[in-house]
């Protein structure tokens, strides 16, 4: 059929019952191509064309049936007026009260008699339709029935659940399908489609975690933590602060792969308890500029806890917090005191304090039941944790994102990741890693004169400084995750470049130093933020537009790199189709221009075929997990991604003013009309790197 | 509500043949144009990979025709095989007794069959060409004429009364129906002293189970013995090609029933006494005929018997109301190309292997091969009109179809040698040309032979353009039930036109009241031994014939020729006077016109009765009584045509095998 391109209203609606009728039709026949007396597949002539057809003198579709009684006999009502002619007119015959069974349009088309295997198709004549093929089931015939007694129409939509997608209404639905409405951005965690569609999970930049995504890691660090009174289970955050102590590694080659391992499987603790939540990471070199700002508005009077950390690390007193800590019996004017802070967050405890104008240290117990509180209403806090230094020591040591360009371009692994076990030495990345730790954790300024630098209460330093506690501060496993994706990245610039001796096991797990080179296979990946619009595989796309994503401002502007994702999509048993991807342009289409547009990203190509094999042969495999004992390779139809990059076109458009973005494919055949049954996917994201 | 369960006999009509081994024989073929099947001795057929194994010797060692076994079984059609199912010894069965309409369920433990041959040639009317069909008038002579008195009368009748076999008791798995042999019932044998050949049997019944339980009837007829009981000088001779007073053949026919004999467990559903046993008769018997034997086995007549009952059945009996219901035929009935077509249009290809159709054109006049690009290439013709094609290819292909269809004899045309306006400005034949009912007397003359009104219909609707190609539209037609497809087959080796009186059987197969059903014959429920019906005119005879009382033994074959040998000599070719239709015979040396006498020769029914076989003449025997009577005696040295070693489907080749003319092998 021509498809009218340059009208997107006048586009074929992809899932009408129409073409679910032809689509019935030729499942049934299979591969089975009888002549029906020359039309092939009559049900695939234009409509107009099928309506008239006849097959061997039965007529396929009935005629449309008009509802008004006949008209009288022309006879009969001539002899009311006339004379008669040779007898005395007859009274007109009372109708005779003989029931009539009429069938309707679709019922009586040959069609329907055909597929029912009905005479003249019940062997006396013909056999049932479709000739050679398989029977059509019951309910498949009398949905073609009911589209015929309902006139056959061309364009409308299938009958109510028969899609079942999430997505909405049928009409909705075909809507989608045809780009006439957009696909709204999921509201969930980007991890809960990972891990809904078997995909890699995310570590996002904790700077753009969801409100969502960031309030279900608190909940899962407050759940490890919850277990601390019980050191030996290994449930407990502290069990897995307690690790790092004893068997850390660093300053050789096996410093990065050791603590991809270590972040690897306390993750899959949080996983247990949450199967959504990663571990953020924690950009620092992007902070550059705001710890610089910070130290310097603190003056350089200020040596200690001058710095800052990211917001979701930070403390702050709220309401419930009050009426906790009043509920625990603290004095009223620490509370009064409090109140006068509700809200604000600061990058350390003691900056807390002394903002509400509490004096560390003249209520113990006060103090710890604030420190308590403030550890409930977030878990990311740290209270051992004075981030900060001598002002000119950070602004000399803390890395710019410069510095860490520079580190990465480093092209052996001897130098970027520390040296071989008989030539060890710190590379490059593991003495910015130093610094962090140093500046994170700190002096404690209220040490004082205590002699007890241990004092897990008072300690003399943060936590982070001291290799044997740094894991307890939360703040560790971000700063380790900005690490191990830095390495991630390197390891992207340089594939072979790794470790001497890849077989040494990395103790206390089973892993060797090999087993950690890809993240992938650890069930990760890096990304500043991702957006993602879920579509379902049940309904083909002719045309995708998705809403605008919401992309933080920020992201916009610091990112990358930028890529468009295409998740699972599915082969299709059809000649191959062309993908157009284009950014901000939610009305494109098959005319729509490329060369010179700036808005256009890129074209995919989608190599697929008819099937050549028995039912099901090119189905997707399922969705369910494989057998246990199924060790083969994967399936062969397996849906597969596409990532597009479209880091130019998003520069291109942020320049020209853009400050969000949406997604929207084109899908062509090869002879560039659109494309209505081809496209079947999971989804689509957008999703941004450091 | 079940309905109780039917057991039919199939095939309906069975066909033995005679021949002159005593002890050698095989099984009827039971697809149209298929070989018979092999057997041993014993009556079990020889099976490889389940499949029966065809015949590939018709003769024994010592050069003796074997004779053909009909072969019946048993099928019960319920609600778990509506289209039926055959039964076997042991199997669970519901008969129901038809006088007291009770249904007794049990263990099915044995069938007797009962089978009545007789031939009642030498007893009945004189054949006179169509005579008869419509009844014989008072003047029609009988044949032995001389025979006035009813009694002696009745002993012209071969009537050795009705045999009986079973299963389980294992000595009376077998019977002959032979002189001295009859349990207590009357039997009539001709005097043993018949010239040249004495007649002491008109066959043999046997019961015969295979490995899987399956019992079936077996019955062989006659050993194609014919003699003259007349002596005196010149005796034995031939007077006539059908009627020879003091002649007999072994020729027979008859009824075969069979009765369930039941280990009654249940009756109506309720449980039955302990040790009851029902012998319940089946609802639907069969037919028996002995013909001669089929010397081109696998060549299929122009028209066969299985066409005829089948015209017969369509227009009388509603067997195909797709096709003729409310007595017309179906003017919108698409035929298909394959199953209804080309199985006729085929069939004149392998005529050229017994007969010389046309010396000057060659052996294949009709040009039936495919690719040949001649008249009856299927290619072209199986191409029905369909959307998008050449409309110079449609007409062409409409016209090939047109022209094959109008130079076919049509009704009413019988004494036509041309067709009409096939043409304009040429003149054809009209087809078939063979001889038809009557070309020799001018009693209701019917010179040359045209297909069935229903052949004829099909072929219609084909060159109206009314038919699909199957295979062209991936239809495979359902395969018939087994039981018709029984029925069907076995008659497809008959033959089925010209009635001269014809093969097997005469026109009396087209007459609708011999059928009770369709194919099936209307047996008659009052069959007395010993007083066999016979010819009205008879006075006083025990039982006047009456075909609405329905048929007795010897009913069907006493309209054919006697001895069988004579006819069979003579209907090779026939010189057909074509000068008047309406005219056979002319006085040509009468005053007055002044005309010129025109024939034709025309060939008889070749496929039954070769004529030219490699060239030669497939019979030494001249067309005259003295080559009857030769022929009397000759008939089993005559060779079979066989498919040569190059024989395919689409390229049929025969040649000449087992003759012993001439000191051949």
């Amino acid at each position: 059929m021509p498809n009218d391109t340059s009208n997107p209203a006048a586009e074929p609606q992809p899932w009408s019952r129409y073409k679910q009728v032809r689509k019935i039709l030729d499942d049934a026949s299979g591969d089975m191509h009888p002549s029906y007396q020359g039309h092939d597949r009559f049900w695939n002539l234009p409509l107009a064309e099928l309506l008239q057809l006849t097959l061997y003198g039965v007529r396929m579709i009935a005629p449309a049936t008009s509802s008004s009684p006949e008209a009288p006999p022309v006879a009969a009502a001539m002899s009311a007026t006339m004379s008669p002619c040779c007898h005395a007119p007859q009274p007109k015959a009372a109708p005779t009260a003989q029931p009539q069974i009429e069938l309707g349009r679709g019922a009586s088309s040959g069609l329907i008699v055909g597929l029912k295997g009905l005479s003249p198709f019940d062997g006396s004549q013909f056999p049932r339709l479709p000739w050679g093929g398989a029977a059509v089931s019951a309910e498949d015939i009398q949905f073609i029935e009911k589209w015929i007694d309902d006139g056959c129409p061309e364009t409308d939509a299938p009958s109510t659940g028969s899609i079942a997608t999430g997505l909405g209404d049928t009409a909705h639905v075909m809507a989608l399908a045809a780009g006439t409405a957009r696909f709204a951005a999921s509201l969930g965690t980007v991890n809960a489609y990972r891990q809904a569609t078997g995909a890699l999970k995310v570590r996002k930049n904790i700077n753009f975690l969801t409100p969502e995504e960031l309030q279900r890691f608190r909940n899962a660090l407050a759940k490890m933590k919850s277990l601390d009174a019980y050191e030996q289970d290994e449930r407990s955050f502290g069990y897995w602060a307690r690790i790092h102590a004893s068997q850390c590694q660093h300053s050789w080659e096996q410093f990065l792969t050791w603590h991809r391992a270590y972040l690897y499987y306390f993750e899959q603790q949080l996983q247990d308890i949450d199967p959504t939540v990663t571990l953020p990471y924690w950009d620092w070199a992007a902070d550059h500029d705001n710890v610089i700002i910070s130290i310097t508005d603190m003056g350089s009077s200020v040596a200690l806890d001058n710095g800052v950390v990211p917001e979701a690390y930070r403390c702050w007193i709220d309401q419930q917090g009050l009426d906790a800590l009043k509920a625990g019996g603290v004095p009223q004017p620490v509370l009064d005191k409090l109140a006068t802070i509700l809200g604000q967050t600061f990058s350390s405890g003691n900056r807390l304090f002394l903002a509400a104008g509490i004096k560390w240290g003249d209520d113990p117990v006060s103090d710890q039941a604030i420190i308590k509180t403030l550890g409930t209403i977030n878990p990311l806090w740290h209270y051992q944790r004075w981030p900060g230094g001598n002002s000119s020591i950070i602004f000399e040591a803390y890395p710019s994102p410069e510095d860490v360009t520079r580190v990465l371009q480093i092209e052996n692994f001897f130098s970027f990741g520390s040296g071989p076990e008989d030539n060890h030495f710190f590379g490059a990345l593991e003495n910015l890693h130093n610094l962090i730790h140093n500046f994170s954790g700190g002096l404690n300024p209220n040490y004082g004169a205590s002699t007890e630098p241990m004092n897990v209460n008072n300690p003399q330093a943060g936590d982070m400084v001291n290799a044997g506690r740094t894991a307890f501060d939360p703040i560790f496993w971000a700063h380790h995750s900005n690490i191990d994706r830095l390495w991630s990245e390197w390891q992207k610039l340089n594939p072979s470049g790794g470790p001497d001796d890849p077989d040494d096991i990395l103790s206390p797990w089973s892993m060797t130093v090999a087993d950690t080179y890809t993240t992938a296979k650890l069930g990760y990946e890096y990304m500043q933020s991702s957006h993602v619009f879920p579509s379902s595989s049940q309904m083909p796309i002719a045309r995708f537009v998705s809403q605008s994503a919401g992309v933080h401002p920020q992201v916009i502007a610091a990112h990358r790199r930028a890529e468009v994702r295409l998740h699972h999509v599915q082969y299709s048993t059809r000649a191959g189709f062309f993908i157009r991807v284009f950014l901000n342009q939610p009305d494109a289409n098959a005319a729509t221009p490329t060369t010179g547009n700036p808005h256009y990203v890129g074209i995919q190509n989608m190599f697929t075929g008819l099937c050549i094999g028995g039912p099901g042969h090119c189905a997707p495999p399922p969705t369910t997990p494989r057998r246990k004992f199924d060790l083969r390779a994967r399936a062969h139809k397996t849906p597969a991604g596409f990532r597009i990059d479209c880091t130019d076109a998003v520069d291109r458009l942020r320049r020209q003013g853009d400050t969000d973005f949406q997604v929207t494919l084109v899908i062509l055949n090869i002879d560039g009309t659109v494309a209505t049954d081809a496209l079947h996917m999971d989804g689509v994201s957008l999703n941004f790197f450091d | 509500m079940t309905s109780a369960p039917i057991y039919k006999i199939h095939p309906a009509i069975g066909v033995a043949r005679v021949g002159n081994s005593p002890d050698s024989f095989y099984l009827s073929p039971e697809r149209t144009g298929a070989p018979p099947i092999d057997c041993g001795a014993d009556g079990l057929p020889i099976v490889k990979d389940g499949v029966e194994q065809p015949v590939t010797r018709y003769k024994d060692a010592k050069n003796r025709i074997r004779r053909q076994a009909a072969r019946f079984r048993i099928y019960v059609y319920d609600d778990a095989s509506p289209n039926g199912r055959e039964v076997k010894i042991g199997d669970t069965v519901a008969a129901t007794q038809t006088k007291s309409g009770q249904v007794f369920g049990g263990k099915l433990i044995d069938i007797q069959w009962t089978v009545y041959l007789a031939n009642k040639k030498s007893n009945w009317y004189e054949f006179q060409q169509l005579s008869g069909e419509h009844g014989y008038d008072a003047s029609h002579p009988l044949r032995n004429a001389g025979i006035t008195d009813a009694n002696q009368r009745q002993k012209l009748i071969i009537d050795p009364g009705p045999r009986t076999v079973s299963w389980s008791d294992k000595t009376q798995r077998t019977t002959g129906f032979t002189r001295g042999t009859s349990p207590g019932t009357p039997e009539c044998f001709p005097p043993d002293d018949l010239k040249p050949n004495a007649i002491d049997t008109l066959g043999q019944l046997t019961s015969i189970t295979d490995s899987d339980g399956k019992n079936r009837l077996l019955v062989l007829g006659g050993l194609g013995n014919s003699g003259s009981s007349k002596s005196g000088f010149g005796e034995p001779y031939i007077q006539n090609y059908a009627n020879n007073d003091g002649w007999f053949d072994d020729i027979s026919d008859g009824p075969v029933t069979a009765s369930l004999v039941i280990q009654v467990e249940t009756i109506d559903g309720n449980p039955a006494p302990p040790k009851m046993q029902k012998t319940i008769p089946v609802n639907s018997s069969a037919w028996v005929i002995t013909g001669y034997p089929r010397y081109a086995p696998q060549i299929v007549d122009l028209i066969t018997m299985d066409d005829l009952v089948y015209d017969v059945a369509v227009r009388n009996s509603n067997f195909a109301p797709a096709i003729y219901s409310k007595s017309q035929y179906n003017r919108d009935y698409i035929v298909y190309f394959w199953r209804d077509i080309w199985p006729i249009l085929q069939r004149p290809f392998s005529f050229q292997f017994v007969a010389d159709i046309d010396p000057m054109a060659g052996g294949d006049p009709h040009q039936t091969g495919r690719g040949s690009g001649g008249n009856f290439d299927p290619t072209p013709l199986s191409i029905p009109p369909f959307a998008g094609e050449d409309p110079v290819d449609r007409k062409n292909r409409s016209d090939r179809r047109m022209f094959l269809y109008s130079v076919l004899r049509k009704a009413g045309r019988e004494n036509s040698l041309y067709a009409e306006r096939a043409q304009p400005g040429r003149i054809f034949f009209a087809m078939p040309l063979l001889c038809g009912d009557n070309p020799l007397s001018n009693e209701v003359p019917s010179k040359f032979l045209r297909l069935t009104d229903t052949m004829l219909f099909l072929l219609r609707q084909w060159a109206d353009g009314k038919f699909l190609n199957e295979e062209m539209e991936d239809i495979k037609p359902a395969p018939l039930p087994e039981g018709v497809a029984l029925d069907r087959g076995v008659l497809g080796n008959v033959l089925g036109g010209a009635f001269c009186p014809g093969g097997e059987a005469c026109w009396i197969m087209r007459n609708p009241a011999i059928y009770s059903a369709p194919y099936r014959i209307n047996t008659s429920p009052s069959i007395t031994p010993g007083s066999l019906s016979q010819p009205n005119v008879v006075a006083a005879a025990d039982t006047p014939a009456n075909i609405s009382a329905g048929l007795e033994p010897g009913d069907l074959t006493k309209y054919s020729a006697v001895p069988w040998q004579a006819d069979f000599n003579e209907c090779s070719t026939q010189d057909v006077d074509v000068t008047y239709e309406n005219w056979n015979l002319i006085e040509s040396d009468s005053t007055g016109d002044v005309f010129k006498d025109k024939t034709w020769l025309t060939y008889w029914w070749p496929a039954h009765r070769p004529v030219m076989v490699n060239g030669a003449a497939w019979s030494p025997t001249p067309n005259s009584h003295a080559g009857d009577l030769t022929m009397v005696n000759l008939w089993w040295q005559l060779g079979f045509v066989v498919p040569a070693p190059d024989w395919t489907a689409e390229t049929p080749d025969f040649q000449l095998s087992e003759n012993q003319i001439g000191g051949g092998k």
